[in-house]
């Protein structure tokens, strides 16, 4: 049986003044994340379109670019009706929101 | 004299006949007239005839000219005297050009009064009426088949002088005052005729309407001079024709049609031939009348060719550089996507490696990993600002870049930009320096025009320049804002600045390779200055530094309840990550007021609400449009932060429903849109300013202050 695969964590630092907002926030991801699988089960694009853009929104802004260009490609996805791609960007938020750690700085 | 030609008819008998016959002697010469009908003549007719004609016609070996009958003078009056044919042989179109010098009357050979005139006063010569001359003692003239011959008019026709007869009759009789006259008629012949134009007595001649003595008189003396014309002789014109027509189908062939150089050497070369042609017949007195005319109309079809050719070769000539032109603007294209290809390739390289390298190599550790997001983060700046040029550029190329002019403050604008750059710098000894010099504080300009060509000058200066300053200034007079970027860099030689402001085109390939760019930025910042009424100039030496000129119309304004959208808007030009603390953020200025937060994601709200509170502001909090135009309307806060995609109302609508009622204080737009159509809304629906997510303290900290300041400002003015 072959080893699993071990799962690299992603480091992100944070300024220290965003520490006591960070829960709310990862919180706001996780919820987005089933939201999301709901909505892909649905197809329901427009629930799609409005998390790709709140992500889009906030990811950044908390200093997670990455979450701020999955939340775009997510939203830009959900417009055309791309079921192929949101469901990427699903399995992508997802991937990282498992391998994500917060520094602060 | 030596000869007088009477150019009238004496066929009646008139008083003084008999002393008229008394003086005439052979060197008079009477007119006989030509008719075209035939009568019934008598004996003493045909003596006369017989008596003064030149012999039997029948004699020669061509006919003469024949006539019908002629009218004879009286009988009495050419005892002694002599008898020439008077007769207008006009052609088609009413010209007389040839005349017949001999004629055939009833099988008589009758001089014309021009011949007889010539010949008045001597003895009769042997008369020869040949196929193509007539031949009179020694003196031949070429004639047609008909005895015609062709008169080449002198051009100094007038010169034959016509007096009154009542001068030449006293000048023969002595009288005494006409003796110039009488000198000057000695040893002339003279032609007496009518020459009133009230009887008729004018021919159309090719050199005008003269009167019919004059062509007699001029008729003698060119047959005395011998200036007659070879009657035209249709085998030698078709002759020639031929050759002057095969000469221009040859000129026509391809082989002579390949250059321009050989069309203009070949048609010339055929128009001298065929003048050439036309001089030697002129030499040799040739008539050619269907050469001139086919001639005339070969050397006209030949100009119209000429013309032809210069307009094909104009028109080549325009093909040619329009062909240049577009193989210029190929290449430049080619040029261009080779080098945009480079340029996204380098960082999107860096990007995926070293992103690589931070996903899968674990024993990495912080500090490399951290150097690695570092380098990703700075290429996708790079990529970023690559691809706004490109877009602004396009725009600009498309005409699509529109100007939005508002109140707006200079002051605001240069330190922004300066706050902007300042990270650039990577503690390098260079000083940022800004000096204002009385601008007036309210300009009207699109003051996110004017921050992204101070942006570009900028960090172009602090690129270039090792050690020194870099000051920015600005000076405004007659409705024109001067901004100047002077550095203390190495300059640029004369070569480098005239080609400075051509798109993609870099000093030189190590600039590009240094300092990275696509050559877009000055091109960009000089058509967006031209946009605004403006230019932008440079003046450079190496190792003196460069200074840039901008000018730009900004006329006065006033103030406004409004945000200057360049200063509010962080977005764009430069992005500023959440975790950096951008120069001017380390110690926020404390603001004072209460802004409401219209936003549905709590995440952000909260994280706004963070950021405001810090910066020493009053938060209210709502989660939709509907709670947001209540809370205005109802706590009215000093300023509204409104994001524009929330449920039940959106941003825009409640915006538009509080400026209806009212609601005056400034509103910014949160949107994570970054396209022109959602800013255009935004502004269209009542808001001040748009702010781009993400949000940092420091781009709430610039837009609020602005927000809350204006509002001081008007304020102020209402109260005073």
């Amino acid at each position: 049986m072959p080893d699993p695969i071990p799962i690299v964590p992603i480091v992100v630092e944070v300024d220290s003044d965003l520490e006591e907002l960070m829960p709310l926030f990862l919180e706001q991801r996780r919820k987005d994340r089933a939201t999301i699988a709901r909505a892909l089960d649905a197809g329901d694009f427009e629930t799609l379109r409005m998390v790709g853009h709140g992500m889009a929104g906030s990811g950044a802004s908390y200093g997670f670019p990455m979450i701020t260009a999955m939340g775009e490609i997510l939203e830009r996805a959900a417009i055309a009706r791309d079921n192929a791609e949101t469901t990427r960007q699903s399995a992508i938020l997802a991937d990282y929101l498992d391998r994500v750690i917060v520094k602060f700085v | 004299m030596r000869g007088v030609g009477f150019d009238i008819v004496f066929a009646e008998p008139r008083k003084g006949d008999r002393e008229f016959a008394a003086v005439l002697d052979e060197r008079a010469v009477l007119a006989a007239a030509a008719l075209d009908y035939t009568f019934e003549r008598d004996a003493s007719y045909r003596a006369q005839l017989e008596k003064n004609s030149w012999g039997d016609a029948s004699a020669s070996a061509s006919s003469a000219y024949r006539l019908s009958d002629v009218t004879m003078p009286l009988a009495q009056l050419t005892t002694r005297a002599n008898v020439g044919v008077i007769s207008s042989r006009p052609d088609r179109d009413g010209t007389v050009r040839r005349v017949p010098i001999v004629y055939s009357v009833y099988g008589k050979l009758m001089p014309s009064i021009g011949l007889a005139l010539w010949h008045a006063g001597s003895a009769m010569p042997p008369v020869i009426v040949g196929e193509r001359s007539v031949t009179v003692g020694e003196r031949s003239w070429p004639v047609s088949r008909e005895a015609e011959v062709e008169l080449r008019y002198p051009k100094n026709l007038d010169s034959l002088r016509v007096v009154p007869f009542y001068q030449v009759a006293f000048a023969a009789s002595g009288v005494a005052g006409m003796e110039p006259l009488a000198e000057g008629l000695r040893g002339k012949r003279v032609i007496i005729g009518s020459s009133s134009a009230a009887l008729g007595d004018f021919v159309q001649t090719p050199l005008g309407r003269e009167p019919g003595v004059k062509i007699q008189a001029m008729t003698t003396e060119l047959l005395a001079a011998g200036q007659v014309m070879k009657p035209r002789w249709l085998p030698l014109e078709f002759l020639l024709t031929l050759c002057v027509l095969v000469l221009v189908a040859l000129a026509g062939q391809p082989r002579w049609q390949r250059t321009m150089l050989r069309q203009w050497v070949v048609f010339p070369l055929v128009i001298v031939f065929v003048g050439l042609f036309v001089a030697i017949a002129g030499a040799y007195s040739q008539a050619m009348g269907l050469l001139f005319a086919i001639c005339a109309g070969i050397l006209a079809h030949l100009i119209g060719m000429l013309f032809r050719q210069l307009q094909l070769f104009r028109q080549n000539q325009l093909l040619e550089m329009e062909t240049q032109a577009a193989r210029e603007a190929d290449r430049l294209k080619s040029q261009f996507l080779s080098h945009i290809t480079h340029e996204l390739r380098t960082p999107l390289t860096a990007i995926m490696g070293f992103n690589n390298i931070n996903l899968h190599q674990d024993d990495l550790g912080r500090d490399q990993r951290v150097k690695n997001g570092e380098i990703v983060d700075r290429n996708c700046q790079n990529m970023l600002a690559l691809v706004n040029n490109l877009l602004d550029q396009a725009k600009i190329e498309a005409g699509q870049m529109a100007i939005q002019r508002h109140p707006e403050r200079v002051k605001t604008v240069v330190s922004d930009a300066l706050a902007t750059v300042e990270p650039l710098l990577h503690g390098k000894p260079v000083a940022l320096c800004a000096d204002e010099q009385g601008v007036p504080e309210w300009l009207s300009m699109d003051a996110f025009r004017l921050r992204q060509i101070a942006l570009n000058l900028l960090s172009n200066a602090i690129k270039f320049t090792e050690k020194g300053e870099i000051t920015i200034v600005t000076t405004w007079a007659d409705d024109v804002l001067q901004l100047y970027v002077k550095d203390t860099g190495p300059g640029m030689p004369e070569t480098v600045l005239q080609r400075l402001f051509g798109a993609f085109q870099q000093a030189d390939a190590k600039v590009a390779s240094t300092h990275g760019g696509t050559g877009l930025g000055l091109t960009i910042s000089r058509n967006l200055a031209r946009l605004m009424g403006g230019d932008i100039e440079v003046r450079s030496r190496v190792g003196e530094g460069t200074v840039f000129k901008v000018t730009l119309e900004a006329p006065l304004a006033e103030p406004e309840i409004a945000l200057a959208p360049g200063t509010a808007s962080a977005a764009g030009d430069v992005a500023v990550p959440a975790t950096t603390k951008a120069p001017g953020q380390a110690t926020p200025a404390a603001l004072q007021g209460t802004v409401l937060v219209a936003e549905d994601m709590p995440d952000i709200r909260a994280l706004v609400t963070m950021h405001l509170k810090r910066l020493g502001l009053s938060v209210l909090e709502c989660e939709n449009g509907e709670q947001a135009i209540e809370m205005a309307l109802s706590q009215r806060p000093d300023a509204v932060l409104m994001d524009m995609d929330m449920p039940l109302i959106g941003g825009a609508e409640a915006t538009r429903t509080l400026r209806m009622c009212g609601y005056s204080a400034p509103i910014l737009a949160l949107t994570a849109h970054k396209g022109d159509e959602e800013r255009r809304l935004a502004l269209a629906a009542g808001c001040n300013a748009v702010l781009d997510k993400p949000l940092t303290r420091g781009s709430l900290q610039v837009a609020l202050a602005s927000a809350l300041a204006t509002r001081l400002t008007v304020e102020e003015m209402q109260h005073a």
